[in-house]
C-alpha cells in the first residue's frame, strides 16, 4: 500500500513537473521568436500550477475511495441484517399471567435441539420453579417467553394467545426478567430502578427497592438513590446488583415475573426476606423461578426438573419428595437440616 | 430521565479535562515524539526528502526567472539547453523525493501506530484492578482506535510536514531577500498579521475540538453499553429511550463537530486572502520598481510565484498545527493511559530480586529467590476501603494453613469478593498486613503470586475459541489427557462430551454459546488445570445445580488436599465440605435461627467489629 503510494505520488509528480518544464521551455522559445509576451507566458505558468494541484490530489482522493468502499461494505453488514418484526398483533389489555407450554422444540442452529418437547402450565398469580443442570435449557426456556427467540414447534400460549402472534415490544412490555449477571446502565440507582417504569415515584421506587431488600443498602450510599453505578455496577457487589436488577423487575410490575437464577448472589438471609416479600405479593405475578438453591424452589406451586431440554419431574415439593428422583436426590444432598433451618425460617420471618 | 443520563456532574471518565492547561504541551509531544525517534534511520531519509523536495520547489522559480532574465536580454540568442537541464534535473529530484518520503512517511506511521497500541495494551494489562472500577470501556476503546490513529498521523506526516514547511519557507525568503531586499521586507510584512490570525482562531479550534473528542468517547461508551446491555434494553423495551439517549449524544457530536468545521473553514480563507495580499503587494511594488528599472521581469515574476508557495507550508502548518492542537486531546489521553501507574505493582526491590535470579532446577525458589512453596497465609488487621468509600472491611484477623479449606460466608455486600480481592492483590489493604509465610505480600512478586492463584468467578469468562483452548488457558503446555482430566474432576467432561465437536466446540465469542453454568465449569477445570497453591471460589458453582457441585466436589476432595482453598457460597452445600467457616457481615440483620447446631453461628449476627474483637470467628464444619 505504501510502496503503492509512494510510486502514484513520485510518479505524478514527474508528469506534472514536466509539463511546466515543457513550457516553460517552449514558452521561452516562442517569447524569443517573438509570437508571446513574457506576461502570457507566466499567466500560462500559473494556469498550469492551477490545473496541477487538483490532479496531485487525485491519488489521496482514489485511495480514500477505496478505504470508504471498505467501510461502506462493513456498515452495509450491520445495516442489511434483517429486524425483528414488528408487526404482531397487540391485545388491547395487560395479560392475566396464564401461561400454557406445549410440546414446546427449539434449537438454536438447527441441528442441536436445546428443548425438546416440553409442557406444561401455569395459572395467573401462580409461581413456577425451575430446577436442572447447566446446558439443560432453564435460561433457554425464559429466552423463548420475551421472544428474544422464535421456538420452531409447539406451541407458548399466554392467556390463550400464540406466543408467535403476539408483538415482541407488548410481550416484553408483560414481562420482566432479572438475571444472574444483571446489567446495569452507567447512571444512578433511580435511574437504573425507572427503567423498569418512567414515570416511578419516588415513593415506587422505595417501595420496590425494600421488596427487593434493597433500600437499606441504597440509603447507605453518600448520594443515596442518585449514586452512580459504575460501568456494569462495579461499585456495587453482585447481589447488590442483582437485587437492584429486582427491583427494577418489581417496579414494572408486570403479569409475568422471571427470575433467571436471580438470587443466587443473594446471602440465604437476604434471600428469605425476598421470598417473603415476593410471597406478599402473591397473586400479582405469574412467577417464573429459576434456581439451585432448594429454599429458593420449595414452595413454588410446582417444580419442573429440566434434564437435556426435556422435563424429567414436574410436581410440588411435597409430590417431588415422594417421588424417587432428581429432586429428592437434590434434596438429600442440601441436607434435611439445611430444609429443617429454612422451614424455620420461614415460620420465624413470616 | 434522559438528562439525568447524559448529566455531565455525573458522568466521570476518569479523566479531568481542567486539569489539563490550555495550549500547546511541549513535554506531551516530546514524548509522543520518542515513538518516532524510535525509527531514527527511516526519520532521518523522510527529512531528507523532505528537504530535498523544498529544494527543488525553491529552484523552479528561480530557473524561470533566470530563462525571463536572458530572454529579455539576450532575445533570440539566449541559451536555454543549461536551464532546461536543470529544470529536468530538479524534476527527477522532487519525483525521488516525493515517492521516498511518502513510502518512509507511511512506513513510520504504521509502526507508531503499531507501537502506541502495544505500550498501551501492555499497560491495560498491568494496571491494577482498580482502574478499571470507573472507566467505561468504551473510553478505553476509543483511546486505543481513533486516538491511536489519530496521533500516528500527526507523528508521521505532521512531522514530514513540519520539516518541509520550514525549509521551505526559510528558503523562500532567503531567496526573496536575496534578490530584492525591500521588496521582501513588504511582501513578509503580512507575517506578523498572519501570526496573530493563527494564535486566535487556533484557540478557538482547539476548544471546540475538544468538546468532538471528549462527545466521541462517550458515544464509543454508548455503543458499547448497548451492546453489552442488549437483553436488558430489550427485555424492558427500552429501545426507543435508548436510541433517544443516543441521538443526543449523537446531536452534541454534531454541534461541536460543525462549529468545529466553521472555524476552520473561516481561518482557510484569512490565511488565503493574507497571502493573496502579499501577492498584490508584491506585484504593485514590483511593478513599479520594473518600470523604475530596479528590478528585472524575471525577478518580479518569481516574486509573485514564491508569495503563492510562500503561503503553501502557512496552510500546511496551520492545518498540522489546528490537528496537533485538536489530537493533543487524545494526546493527553492516550498518554495518561500509556503512562498511568499501576497502583499494585513489584517495589524496586523485588524488581532487582528478580533481575539477579538464576532459574532453579529444583523448582523450590520462586522468581523473586525466596520460597517458592506457602505454608501458612495470615491476615494481620486488615482493612479495606475503596476510593473514598465507607470500610469494606474492618481489622480481619485471619490463619490458614495450607491444606486448609475455608468457607466465606456472609451476606451481600459484606465484603467477602474483597476480602478474596486483597488475597489475590489485586486490591492491596489500605490498613494491616498480609503475611504469606511471615512475609509481607507486598515483599513478594506479583506475578509470583498470581501465577501461583487458581481463581474461578461467579461470572466466568470465557474467550473465544474451542472449548479445549479454553480450559488450556490455566496451563499453555498441557496436554489433552490433562485437559480432560480437569474437566472430568470439574464435573464438565460430560457435557463437553455431549457437544457436537466435543473439545473442539467453538464456544462463540466470550462464550456466547454456553449457559451461565457450563461457563463456571469451563472456568473450574482451567483453575484445575492451572495446579494453584491457592484455589479461590468465588460463587464458582453458583449457577450449577447441586449434583453436579457434589460431583465436583467429591473430584476435589484429593486436589485440594495440599492446597489452601476459598469458597465463596451461599448454599450451604456449598460450604458444608470446608474446615472453617469463616463469618463476614455487616451486622443488621435479625437473627432468624434456633439453636441449630453448627450452623446456628453461620446465622447470628456477625458483624466485622465483631470479628475484630474477637479476632476472627471460625467454627469447625466437621
Amino acid at each position: 500500500m505504501n510502496l503503492l503510494l509512494a510510486a502514484y505520488f513520485g510518479f505524478s509528480d514527474m508528469i506534472c513537473m514536466s509539463q511546466i518544464g515543457v513550457i516553460l521551455i517552449v514558452g521561452a522559445l516562442w517569447v524569443m521568436g517573438g509570437s508571446l509576451t513574457v506576461g502570457t507566458l507566466f499567466a500560462f505558468l500559473t494556469y498550469v500550477g492551477m490545473v496541477i494541484w487538483p490532479i496531485r490530489h487525485m491519488g489521496r482522493v482514489l485511495t480514500d475511495t477505496g478505504k470508504a468502499m471498505v467501510s461502506l461494505g462493513r456498515l452495509c453488514e450491520i445495516l442489511l441484517v434483517a429486524e425483528e418484526s414488528q408487526h404482531e398483533r397487540i391485545p388491547s389489555g395487560p395479560l392475566s399471567g396464564e401461561i400454557e407450554v406445549s410440546q414446546l422444540a427449539f434449537s438454536f442452529n438447527g441441528d442441536q435441539e436445546v428443548l425438546r418437547d416440553i409442557s406444561f402450565h401455569i395459572r395467573p398469580g401462580e409461581t413456577l420453579a425451575l430446577m436442572g443442570p447447566p446446558g439443560s435449557g432453564k435460561s433457554t426456556l425464559a429466552q423463548l417467553l420475551l421472544r428474544l427467540y422464535d421456538y420452531q414447534s409447539g406451541s407458548i400460549l399466554l392467556d390463550g394467545n400464540e406466543l408467535s402472534r403476539l408483538n415482541r415490544k407488548y410481550v416484553r412490555s408483560q414481562i420482566s426478567i432479572v438475571l444472574q449477571e444483571p446489567f446495569l446502565y452507567s447512571a444512578s440507582i433511580g435511574v437504573n430502578l425507572q427503567v423498569g417504569r418512567l414515570d416511578a415515584s419516588d415513593s415506587d421506587l422505595t417501595d420496590a427497592a425494600s421488596a427487593a431488600c434493597i433500600h437499606d443498602s441504597i440509603m447507605q450510599f453518600p448520594r443515596g438513590y442518585k449514586s452512580i453505578v459504575g460501568e456494569r455496577g462495579v461499585t456495587l457487589s453482585g447481589g447488590q446488583r442483582q437485587r437492584i436488577a429486582l427491583a427494577r423487575a418489581l417496579l414494572k410490575d408486570p403479569p409475568i415475573l422471571i427470575l433467571d437464577d436471580a438470587l443466587s448472589a443473594v446471602d440465604t438471609d437476604t434471600e428469605a426476606m425476598i421470598l417473603n416479600a415476593l410471597r406478599s405479593r402473591r397473586g400479582r405475578h405469574t412467577t417464573i423461578v429459576i434456581a439451585h438453591r432448594l429454599s429458593t424452589v420449595m414452595h413454588a406451586d410446582r417444580i419442573l426438573v429440566l434434564h437435556d431440554g426435556l422435563v424429567q419431574q414436574s410436581g410440588d415439593h411435597h409430590e417431588l419428595m415422594n417421588q424417587s428422583g432428581t429432586y429428592r436426590r437434590l434434596c438429600e444432598i442440601q441436607g434435611a437440616m439445611e430444609v429443617e433451618i429454612e422451614d424455620k425460617r420461614q415460620r420465624i420471618s413470616s | 430521565m434522559s438528562d439525568v443520563f447524559f448529566d455531565d456532574d455525573n458522568y466521570s471518565d476518569g479523566f479531568d479535562d481542567d486539569s489539563f492547561k490550555q495550549g500547546m504541551k511541549l513535554n506531551l509531544w516530546k514524548k509522543l515524539l520518542g515513538y518516532t525517534l524510535v525509527y531514527r534511520v527511516e526519520v532521518i531519509m523522510l527529512a531528507t526528502f523532505a528537504i530535498t523536495t523544498a529544494i527543488a520547489e525553491i529552484a523552479f522559480p528561480l530557473i524561470t526567472r533566470a530563462v525571463i532574465d536572458a530572454v529579455d536580454e539576450f532575445g533570440t540568442d539566449a541559451n536555454l539547453w543549461g536551464y532546461a537541464g536543470a529544470y529536468f534535473g530538479f524534476v527527477l529530484l522532487i519525483c525521488i523525493s516525493v515517492g521516498g518520503f511518502i513510502w518512509y512517511g507511511g512506513k513510520i506511521r504504521t509502526h507508531v501506530s503499531h507501537d502506541i497500541r502495544r505500550s498501551g495494551f501492555e499497560n491495560l494489562q498491568r494496571l491494577s484492578f482498580s482502574y478499571y472500577d470507573f472507566r467505561p470501556v468504551g473510553w478505553l476503546m476509543a483511546r486505543m482506535t481513533s486516538d491511536c490513529e489519530r496521533l500516528s498521523n500527526i507523528l508521521a506526516w505532521g512531522l514530514l510536514d513540519l520539516i518541509w514547511g520550514i525549509t521551505m519557507m526559510a528558503g523562500i525568503a532567503v531567496a526573496m531577500l536575496y534578490m530584492d531586499f525591500l521588496l521582501a521586507i513588504a511582501v513578509l510584512s503580512v507575517l506578523p498579521i498572519l501570526a496573530w490570525v493563527s494564535i486566535t482562531f487556533q484557540k478557538r479550534i482547539l476548544k471546540s475540538a475538544r468538546s468532538v473528542r471528549k462527545t466521541n468517547s462517550r458515544i464509543t461508551g454508548s455503543f458499547n453499553e448497548s451492546i453489552m446491555g442488549v437483553q436488558t434494553s430489550k427485555a424492558f423495551v427500552r429501545e426507543a429511550e435508548n436510541l433517544n439517549n443516543f441521538s443526543q449524544l449523537s446531536t452534541r457530536m454534531f454541534d461541536s463537530s460543525v462549529l468545529n468545521a466553521v472555524q476552520a473553514a473561516v481561518y482557510l480563507p484569512i490565511v488565503l486572502t493574507l497571502g493573496a495580499l502579499a501577492s498584490g503587494l508584491a506585484l504593485v511594488l514590483g511593478g513599479v520598481e520594473v518600470i523604475a528599472g530596479f528590478v528585472t521581469t524575471g525577478t518580479l515574476i518569481a516574486f509573485l510565484t514564491y508569495t503563492r508557495h510562500f503561503f503553501e507550508p502557512i496552510e500546511e502548518l496551520a492545518h498540522w498545527f489546528a490537528e496537533m492542537q485538536m489530537a493533543q486531546a487524545s494526546a493527553e489521553r492516550t498518554i495518561s493511559l500509556i503512562e498511568a501507574e499501576s497502583e499494585i505493582k513489584d517495589s524496586p526491590r523485588i524488581n532487582k530480586a528478580m533481575k539477579a535470579h538464576e532459574p532453579d532446577p529444583s523448582g523450590l525458589v520462586a522468581i523473586d529467590g525466596m520460597k517458592d512453596v506457602i505454608g501458612l497465609i495470615e491476615f494481620e488487621d486488615v482493612s479495606f476501603n475503596y476510593t473514598d468509600g465507607p470500610a469494606v472491611l474492618k481489622n480481619i484477623n485471619l490463619t490458614i494453613r495450607q491444606g486448609e479449606s475455608i468457607a466465606v460466608v456472609g451476606s451481600t455486600g459484606g465484603g467477602k469478593t474483597t476480602l478474596v480481592n486483597l488475597l489475590c492483590r489485586f486490591y492491596e489493604p489500605t490498613s494491616g498486613r498480609i503475611l504469606l509465610d511471615g512475609v509481607d505480600y507486598r515483599d513478594r512478586s506479583l506475578h509470583w503470586l498470581q501465577s501461583n492463584l487458581g481463581i474461578v468467578l461467579q461470572s466466568s469468562h470465557v474467550f473465544g475459541g474451542t472449548i479445549a483452548d479454553n480450559i488450556r488457558y490455566g496451563k499453555l503446555d498441557a496436554s489433552d489427557e490433562e485437559i480432560r482430566l480437569a474437566a472430568t474432576r470439574a464435573g464438565a467432561d460430560s457435557f463437553i462430551r455431549s457437544k457436537e465437536n466435543g473439545y473442539d466446540q467453538q464456544v462463540g465469542e466470550g462464550g456466547n454459546q454456553l449457559s451461565a453454568g457450563q461457563k463456571q465449569l469451563i472456568s473450574f477445570a482451567r483453575a484445575i488445570l492451572a495446579d494453584p497453591q491457592i484455589l479461590v471460589m468465588d460463587e464458582a458453582t453458583s449457577s450449577v445445580d447441586t449434583v453436579t457441585e457434589q460431583y465436583i466436589q467429591q473430584g476435589m476432595q484429593k486436589l485440594l488436599q495440599d492446597r489452601f482453598s476459598l469458597v465463596i457460597a451461599h448454599r450451604l452445600s456449598t460450604i458444608r465440605n470446608a474446615d472453617r467457616i469463616l463469618v463476614i457481615e455487616q451486622g443488621n440483620h435479625a437473627a432468624l435461627l434456633g439453636q441449630e447446631g453448627r450452623y446456628y453461628s453461620l446465622y447470628t449476627r456477625q458483624s466485622i467489629q465483631d470479628l475484630s474483637r474477637r479476632q476472627h470467628v471460625w467454627l469447625t464444619a466437621k
